[in-house]
């Protein structure tokens, strides 16, 4: 069975008109100034559908009817599947799932607690240590190894995830071999590309550059995981106020022209394909130059994207839970929560870098994976909201008691619902202080670590078959033997 | 295993799931194979509820499953206490605790659920209530004798309470008798010793701990 998703969406920022407003100024940036796609083919297909193109400058000019079009063709619905199908997700309508953090370059070590570079134990670590926490629905390649060779990194990524993990992967690639190859080593696990197709275990990021940009590499990512009917995200990382306008209105045009056209271009290739819309969107911090993902502006823009994804009626992988403090400390759990909150409440459908990632990305700690996913489990538990039935008003129950008793514990109503209306917090402290100072006065990062020390002792995912590993090592040894870089 | 054993295995699960009906009903059987009523408490109805007790603490069940393991318990000793009482034979308790809350509070949901607690864990426990003025501690523990007395309070204001009825029973000339214990969520190790208390707990468990300790110590 599938990951039950719990609902989001209460939150709303803007009425339909405000949103038609937004698309339809979209619309008209994508037809009088077009965006620069760094990719021939692309620009041929956008070419033959209707566009025009001028291949010297790059520049696709893209008429109002196609965006249309494609966007009513897109898949409402997109599964990304575990290679247990116990960890299927299925991103639709308001549903909030998350997606653990992602490329940090260094990690914050669990025995010394200072800071160095990210190694490959790391990322085999924190992905087996997502693997086993249960707000955390799909993985991403949360570390870029300072000990992998730089060719085919991409590849070998893979292969650590899918050995790590049991849940979906969402994967970056160094162009269309990058993507082919680890096309292929999902396939190998599942048992074929047809099979893959059916159940995807894998999926792609294809991130556009601001301003109205495609990159080569990205697009041919798009374009390959496009043929393949692989699902691919499409990810704006604006800047408000550096690459997009300053106002969060103008940065949502830029963004929206992007996204649209990189849907546009998937589902001319094919229009089978799963897209997602994605974001990493925020603001420029004009005191540093730094982008500031923190920010509350960033969760304005989640809300805003929620609302913009459900009106075109395509899934919408935002993100929440990133600090761009240094620490795990208060201005990690305030920005942690303000934005997770933010992106749920707005039906985010898939909240990625939520775990572990602090240092505005650069870095990635194993007791904040434990807390951010406590931190999860909170925020689902403000999603769910109260149900008034005549059950849960409990008369029954409350006559049974009356003015005369003492207490609803010993009820079987009580038992009946308390799991579904109480959550129960994992690392929180609640009891007494005397309690509390007895079991050693711990903050909450000390029993973080503790977590993640014993999940990391005693967790082990399924292990791959022989055949799929040696297939995946293969492709993994080719590609680090490669001339060049991409 | 034998017929007998599988009942009482039984009886213990029943008791763990909180099921009252159940467990009388598997006492009643027990009780028609002519098992002893105190082997039917011992092997059957405590093994259940000492197996809550460490789910609980363990953090895997929660409060109302104590509670309703508590609850199937006492079904099962109404049926077997009867039997016990006409066989002339007597339970043996770890101690006897004597227990409510002080004059001025009604709240008892603490001083219940330690009462629960200390009875799973073998303690014989008589309840007198809330709002318990201080003459009437006095006038039970002469005529109970318990080994323990345990005051509750929930309100700071009360806390003064307990002073006074551990003051009365110098005066009356038990304090050399019985071992108090205090608790309630404005009691404090600090406090605890201010009033002259033995021993205090923070939490059930430790309560429990405690007076287990208490006793100890008296043997």
């Amino acid at each position: 069975m599938p990951v039950q998703g719990i609902e989001g969406g209460h939150l709303k920022l803007l009425t339909k008109r405000d949103l038609r407003k937004i698309h339809e100024a979209t619309l008209d940036i994508l037809e009088r100034y077009g965006v620069t796609v760094h990719e021939e083919t692309a620009l041929r297909i956008l070419d033959d559908a209707g566009a025009t193109v001028d291949y010297k400058d790059e520049v696709a000019k893209i008429p109002p009817y196609l965006v249309e079009e494609s966007m009513k063709k897109a898949p409402s619905t997109v599964a990304l599947c575990g290679r247990s199908s116990d960890y299927d997700v299925i991103l639709e309508g308001k549903k909030v799932y998350t997606a653990g953090g992602a490329d940090a370059i260094y990690v914050i070590d669990l025995e010394t607690r200072e800071r160095r570079p990210a190694l490959l134990r790391d990322l085999r670590d924190f992905t087996r240590l997502q693997d086993a926490l249960n707000n955390i629905h799909v993985v991403m390649g949360i570390v870029d190894p300072k000990d992998a060779p730089p060719l085919g990194v991409d590849r070998l990524r893979c292969y650590e995830l899918a050995k790590n993990t049991e849940k979906h992967i969402i994967r970056d690639a160094q162009g269309m071999e990058g993507t082919r190859d680890q096309i292929k080593m999902a396939a190998a696990i599942v048992g074929g590309e047809e099979e893959l197709r059916k159940r995807s275990i894998i999926s792609f990021v294809d991130c556009t550059t601001s301003p109205l940009k495609h990159g080569k590499t990205n697009t041919e990512v798009l374009i390959e995981a496009s043929k393949q009917e692989i699902p691919v995200i499409i990810e704006c990382d604006a800047m408000a106020g550096g690459t997009t306008p300053v106002t969060l209105a103008g940065t949502l045009v830029v963004q929206n022209a992007e996204v649209l056209s990189g849907v546009l271009m998937s589902q001319l290739v094919n229009s089978k394909t799963p897209v997602i819309y994605g974001n990493m969107s925020s603001i420029m911090d004009m005191r540093t130059a730094n982008i500031a993902l923190g920010a509350p502006e960033l969760g304005l823009i989640q809300v805003i994207t929620a609302q913009l994804a459900q009106y075109y009626g395509i899934p919408f992988m935002g993100c929440g839970g990133m600090t761009d403090s240094k620490l795990l400390d208060i201005q990690a759990s305030f920005e942690k929560t303000l934005t997770l909150m933010q992106a749920a409440l707005a039906g985010t459908n898939l909240i990625h870098e939520m775990a572990g990632m602090l240092d505005s990305l650069f870095t990635v700690s194993y007791e904040q994976v434990v807390i951010d996913n406590e931190i999860m489990g909170g925020i689902y538990r403000a999603l769910k909201g109260v149900k008034v039935t005549d059950e849960t008003l409990a008369e029954d129950v409350i006559g049974e008691v009356g003015p005369l008793g003492s207490h609803f514990l010993a009820k079987s109503h009580t038992r009946r619902f308390l799991k579904q209306e109480h959550w129960m917090p994992e690392i929180l402290s609640r009891e007494r202080r005397e309690t509390w100072e007895k079991k050693g006065s711990k903050e909450m990062r000390e029993v973080a670590r503790e977590t993640a020390k014993e999940i990391l002792e005693t967790h082990w995912p399924e292990p791959l078959e022989k055949d799929a590993l040696e297939i995946m090592n293969e492709i993994v040894k080719a590609a680090e033997q490669q001339k060049k870089y991409l | 295993m034998s017929e007998a054993s599988k009942v009482l295995e039984k009886l213990a699960d029943a008791v763990q799931i909180g099921d009252p009906d159940q467990v009388q009903k598997l006492s009643k059987r027990a009780v028609a194979m002519k098992i002893g009523p105190l082997k039917i408490i011992e092997k059957g109805l405590t093994l259940g509820i000492r197996k809550v007790g460490e789910l609980f603490e363990r953090g895997e069940l929660f409060l109302p499953d104590l509670m309703m393991a508590a609850e199937a318990t006492k079904a099962g000793l109404r049926v077997l206490e009867p039997i016990l009482r006409e066989r002339k034979e007597t339970r043996s308790f770890l101690g006897r605790f004597l227990m409510g809350t002080v004059e001025g509070d009604i709240h008892d949901l603490g001083k219940n659920i330690v009462s629960v607690m200390l009875e799973a864990n073998g303690f014989e426990v008589i309840d007198v209530g809330v709002d318990v003025p201080t003459e009437t501690f006095i006038r039970k523990a002469k005529e109970l004798k318990p080994d323990i007395l345990g005051l509750s309070a929930l309100l700071y204001t009360t806390v003064p309470k307990m002073e006074e009825v551990i003051n009365a029973l110098k005066e009356a000339n038990l304090r050399d008798q019985v071992k108090v214990m205090v608790g309630g969520a404005p009691v404090t190790q600090e406090i605890a010793r201010k009033t002259g208390a033995d021993a205090y707990g923070e939490d059930a468990i430790s309560a429990v701990d405690k007076a287990i300790k208490l006793m100890k110590m008296q043997n």
